[in-house]
């Protein structure tokens, strides 16, 4: 993915006549184009093939707009990061409208977005923002900014949390959608402490040495 | 073809714009940042 990018980055600048610092900065957009639609495609196909698309995005989305602003632990490549992202969102989608949805009581629902929005808010003004060596967040500024707006985003999904929550009363569809919300945000917030990272290397670790043995 | 890169690159240009004001891309990868998007 990253190779493709970068080729057609090269193929752009040498036909335009720019440098390699506009040559760059093409590369660096295509390849977040490329890796949004790509995981997007393939979360809503897996979504739809489990019966859960709407629930597979919630979860999809909740992670990655919060993870904007708070950061988090990374994947080598961005095909593992496509798989991870893949894998969790189909799993948890299935498990929230499945399994979850059909035992869903409003009292324990509550108390679990009571229990894991307050460890979030914890988390979040303790962590965030989590940076990578790559896109290091060096100024008091941004760190303030980018804390701000986890913090807002968060906010948001309690309120949505709790709005989903009142209506699940009324429409059965709100329970999957809710837990869904609190899937996404758990997992955000898993990858800003030191458990997630190190979990978030061990998977690069396993993967890429399958992926080399494969080779 | 030409117009079509243009189209592409300027495109790609203001994803990468947009993406440099956050903590890192949507999802769990993050390429090297060019310089000239940097703070």
């Amino acid at each position: 993915m990253e190779k493709m990018a970068k080729q057609l980055a090269c193929n752009i600048a040498s036909s335009l006549g720019y440098d390699k610092e506009k040559e760059a900065v093409i590369a660096y957009g295509l390849i977040a184009m490329i890796q949004i639609t790509i995981t997007v495609l393939i979360v809503l196909l897996f979504g739809i093939l489990i019966d859960a698309p709407v629930e597979a995005l919630i979860i999809c989305f909740s992670a990655s707009i919060l993870r904007k602003y708070s950061g988090g632990a990374h994947a080598k490549t961005p095909e593992l990061c496509t798989f991870i992202t893949v894998v969790y969102c189909t799993l948890t989608a299935f498990l929230a409208k499945n399994v979850i949805a059909t035992i869903y009581s409003p009292t324990p629902m509550i108390i679990a977005i009571l229990i894991i929005f307050g460890l979030s808010f914890l988390i979040i003004y303790k962590f965030a923002p989590v940076d990578s060596p790559n896109k290091p967040i060096t100024t008091e500024k941004k760190i303030k900014r980018m804390r701000k707006g986890s913090f807002i985003i968060l906010a948001l999904y309690l309120t949505l949390s709790i709005v989903f929550w009142m209506l699940s009363s009324h429409w059965e569809v709100f329970k999957s959608y809710g837990i869904s919300i609190l899937f996404g945000a758990s997992w955000q917030i898993f990858t800003l402490t030191s458990l997630g990272l190190l979990f978030m290397g061990r998977m690069n670790n396993i993967l890429l040495h399958r992926k080399e043995g494969l080779r | 073809m030409k117009k079509y890169y243009g189209i592409i690159a300027a495109l790609s240009t203001v994803v990468a714009a947009l993406v440099a004001s956050s903590a890192c891309i949507l999802f769990s990868y993050q390429p090297e940042e060019p310089k000239s998007l940097r703070d």
